[in-house]
């Protein structure tokens, strides 16, 4: 239920708590927090940005008192409507809070406020030899906070995990506006995970306000590998012998020729332009195992016969390898004007038939699709290019994406590997969970005792057809900011 | 009727019997019915650690898990298995061996251990591959919940945001939300090599002057543990007169194995305090360090009190030294492990031959009361069994954990079915 009307009678108290300088209600400024990186979209009534955990915590209980929707939001980068005001209220912004609090190196751990971006925090640590694993391709603008609340991975997180891997304990304000500690600084704790649960419940428990994050070492030595094969099929089969063979490199891309192509024309990455697919392959760690690892995945390539094999030999090279992978969302708008993004895993071993079926939906349908893959492991992200101003293209488009997610769940797969379900796959939650699999964990946001009203709207189905709230809502149209 | 000694919560058996299901859909129908007659349960698997937690006042049933023992399924291509519950760590680690392959959980006793007791009972593990707890391998859960109700989260891929992941809160929860029936895991690779570099010291602080240095360095130890020398003589290694031994487990491709050993010796700087070991002889002391408290040893009984203690490494030290003072000031034999990169601290102690259990209540008190003020998490694994029902094994959490813990139980069992009162008494 919107009590938006409760929400602008709130506007006074939430100015005695930041002050009137951070508390946004004037339609200009309210429009930049409408959107997130996901195009879906929800006006929130009133914006409030604090800078300390105290003003949070007064926050909440304002909300929890009034019964007002609350939605905690980093830097909305997030890709699956996470952020989004789906019900109007308030939209928490913590944008503010941005200390690094502590750094212990002895202890490898970082203690930050949930604003601080991503790749601030391993820069600041990188003069000690340290850096924070979970590398999500945003990272330059992406926060801390908001990879707590989505679970983050990156191209990087096949061999060091994703954001849960990383995190030792948090501050969080519950909705009731009580604060309290999940964790610590130490690496194991008793009791209930309360940290793990909460970590990737996309801000529908708590918000957290401090995170105590594992570092890791800046490893010896980094070598980057570019494979390119003739084929999708080929490129997908060496992924498979090299995982199979026991080698978890550091990073493990994959990218077909509408990537490339699109790649080559925006970044100038020095990709193959002939080539069906090519491979980015990072290894990382002592040099001796970097260099063991590198031929033996060069032995395997070479039994699906490549039409390449690169090696970046300094810093300046690999940067310009990673540029074409990471500008390439961007750079696919050279080949239509729009395109819808889909996020899905499968087991490694699929990947080969999983994207002949895509291949054959695109063939069957006409409709073009880009894949581009954390291949390592199994997170797809096929790029369904098409004209919005077409009639019928949208509609067309919509249910080739939920038809791929379904090859995905049928091959042993899942819904998202990395963007989460926000608003985006709600309806499409079935597909992989019975009733009673979400009634369970519907009932955290019971035992959290959050009224419903931290970030409603999400993650569980809406009841609406999918059809019908996708198109609502779903219209990609992403600019060279998307990241995946 | 007899009861199996294996059902046995401190001295209590299962008023009314066992019940060992085959199918999951028989254990969920079997504790449908006991929820609806308000029985009180216990899940059992391995039962290696049915000693750890608080007494249970008195249960109806025990259900036994480990009739769910299959592996559904292996794909060794992708690193990845699902597996029943009540499969055996020992088990499950053959299977995967024959492919190369392992499982990072390394709880004690693996022969009669369950994957499913060893999540619920957050197992500790003396091997921590790349320092990472053993939830980071789960990567989807079946689980029963009191009221019979099967439920899934997660799934078989090893990235996966797809709704929350439930299996967070059953690991560590000793089976008080729900019974653990299936379990996904990411596997890792077997290392080509794998040897442990022992070194010996005078003094615990230069010991642990050698473990930060080694984890500052480009090494990266699979596991590392300080011992005493009162549980080296216990588990038969020699160190001789030395006071303290950091086992240094190290793995990878040979040259890159070659490389670490050479570093850790360098940082040891003298050859004549360290050893290299390999092969079975270092597996055997990885295995008798792990199963030290739970199992007979060749010098010494089983400890009568297990305290295990997490801190922050830099913190060791202190607590190290805080906690040895009062067991020393009361004249109790104690032997410890410690893991200098992961900040676990293992005290070993055979409270009885020297206190009565007055005193004894007394030394846990104390001891309590130091850590809490030192701000450490802690449990008693173990302690003498006349004194269960007398102390609280739970180290301290604050107010508001435990009140949404306490919210989570009655979410999830508002019969209070599952273990009461197996946690902290609070729940009793």
């Amino acid at each position: 239920m919107i009590h938006n009307g409760d929400t602008l009678g709130s506007i006074d108290a939430l100015v005695n708590i930041v002050g009137a300088d951070y508390v946004l209600h004037n339609k200009a400024d309210l429009l930049v927090y409408e959107y997130d990186g996901s195009i879906d979209k929800g006006m929130p009534v009133v914006v409030v940005l604090p800078k300390s955990t105290e003003e949070v915590s007064g926050i909440m209980k304002i909300a929890y008192n009034r019964n007002i929707p609350i939605v905690a939001r980093g830097a909305g980068t997030g890709l699956s409507g996470g952020a989004i005001a789906a019900q109007g209220g308030i939209v928490m912004a913590l944008s503010r809070m941005t200390d690094i609090l502590d750094v212990s190196e002895n202890d490898r751990y970082a203690i930050v406020q949930p604003g601080v971006v991503n790749l601030d925090l391993s820069t600041f640590v990188a003069p000690k030899r340290l850096y924070y694993a979970p590398d999500p391709s945003s990272q330059r603008a992406c926060t801390i906070g908001g990879n707590i609340a989505e679970n983050s991975g990156g191209p990087h997180c096949l061999a060091y995990g994703v954001t849960t891997n990383h995190v030792l304990g948090m501050e969080v304000v519950l909705a009731d506006g009580s604060i309290v500690w999940f964790g610590g600084t130490e690496r194991d704790s008793i009791g209930f995970d309360l940290r793990g649960i909460t970590i990737g419940s996309e801000g529908t428990l708590v918000v957290a306000t401090k995170i105590v994050v594992r570092l890791l070492k800046i490893p010896e030595h980094v070598k980057t590998l570019l494979m390119a094969f003739e084929s999708v099929e080929d490129a997908s089969s060496a992924v498979s012998g090299i995982i199979g063979a026991g080698i978890v490199p550091a990073a493990l891309e994959m990218m077909d020729h509408f990537c490339i192509e699109a790649a080559e024309a925006s970044v100038n990455a020095g990709y193959p332009l002939g080539a069906g697919a090519v491979l980015l392959i990072e290894l990382d760690g002592l040099v001796e195992s970097v260099e063991e690892e590198s031929e033996e995945i060069e032995a395997i390539c070479q039994e699906f016969g490549p039409l390449e094999i690169r090696t970046a030999t300094d810093s300046q090279e690999r940067e310009r390898l990673w540029a074409g992978r990471k500008g390439v969302l961007g750079a696919l708008g050279r080949l239509a004007p729009n395109y819808l993004l889909v996020d899905g895993t499968i087991p490694r071993t699929k990947l080969v038939e999983v994207l002949a079926q895509i291949n054959d939906l695109s063939q069957k349908t006409g409709y073009r699709i880009a894949n581009l893959l954390h291949a390592g492991d199994g997170n797809l992200h096929p790029a369904i290019l098409f004209d919005e101003r077409k009639p019928g293209d949208v509609d067309n488009i919509l249910a080739i994406g939920e038809q791929i997610l379904q090859f995905c769940v049928d091959a042993g797969g899942v819904l998202s590997g990395e963007h989460g379900i926000g608003l985006e796959k709600q309806n499409q939650m079935p597909m992989m969970f019975t009733e009673q699999d979400m009634a369970a964990m519907s009932l955290l946001r019971e035992a959290f005792g959050t009224k419903g009203l931290l970030n409603p709207g999400k993650i569980f189905p809406t009841g609406a057809s999918c059809g019908d709230v996708l198109q609502a809502k779903t219209i990609a149209r992403m600019g060279p900011s998307a990241y995946v | 009727m007899k009861i199996h000694e294996k059902y046995k919560i401190h001295g209590k058996n299962p008023e009314n019997g066992v019940i060992i299901p085959e199918t999951v859909v028989e254990l969920a129908s079997n504790l449908a019915e006991m929820n609806a007659s308000k029985s009180i349960v216990a899940p059992v698997g391995g039962g290696t650690r049915l000693h750890v937690g608080n007494s249970i006042e008195k249960y109806d049933y025990a259900i036994d898990v480990t009739g769910l023992n299959k592996i559904i399924s292996y794909n060794a291509a992708d690193l990845t298995c699902t597996v029943e519950a009540g499969i055996r760590l020992n088990d499950l680690k053959k299977e995967l061996s024959e492919k190369r392959q392992f499982l990072s959980i390394d709880a004690a006793l693996p022969i009669e251990a369950t994957v499913g007791g060893t999540l619920a009972s957050n197992a500790p593990g003396l091997i921590k591959w790349q320092l990472s707890h053993m939830r980071d391998t789960v990567i989807g859960m079946q689980v029963v919940l009191a009221s019979g109700t099967i439920t899934k989260s997660g799934g078989q891929v090893v990235k996966n945001v797809s709704g929350y992941d439930m299996s967070r809160l059953h690991i560590g929860a000793f089976g008080t939300l729900g019974i653990i029936t299936q379990v996904s895991f990411k596997l890792s690779p077997t290392q080509n090599k794998t040897g442990t570099v022992v070194t010996v010291f005078d003094d615990f602080e230069s010991a642990s002057q050698f473990a930060q240095r080694t984890f500052v360095s480009y090494a990266m130890p699979l596991g590392m543990v300080c011992i005493d020398n009162a549980l080296a003589y216990s588990i038969g290694y020699q160190i001789s007169d030395r006071q303290f031994a950091v086992f240094t487990l190290l793995g990878g491709r040979d040259k890159a194995y070659q490389r670490q050993v050479g570093i850790v010796n360098n940082i040891a700087n003298n050859s004549k305090n360290t050893r290299e070991i390999t092969g079975i002889e270092s597996d055997a002391v990885w295995d008798k360090l792990r199963d030290y408290p739970w199992s007979d040893n060749e010098n010494s009984q089983k400890p009568d009190l297990v305290l295990r203690i997490n801190t922050k490494p830099s913190n060791i030290m202190k607590s190290v030294a805080a906690v040895t003072d009062l067991i020393n000031r009361d004249g109790v034999k104690k032997s410890m492990i410690i893991q200098p990169g992961f900040g676990s601290i293992y005290i070993f102690a055979h409270v009885l031959e020297s206190l009565n259990d007055f005193k004894s209540i007394e030394l846990i008190e104390q001891l309590r009361t130091i850590l809490k003020d030192m701000k450490s998490s802690f449990v008693f694994e173990k302690v003498p069994i006349n004194l269960n029902d007398l102390v609280e094994k739970w180290g301290y959490l604050n107010d508001d954990s435990l009140k949404l813990m306490k919210s989570l139980k009655h979410t999830y069992d508002p019969d209070n079915t599952l273990n009461p009162g197996r946690m902290w008494g609070q729940y009793k």
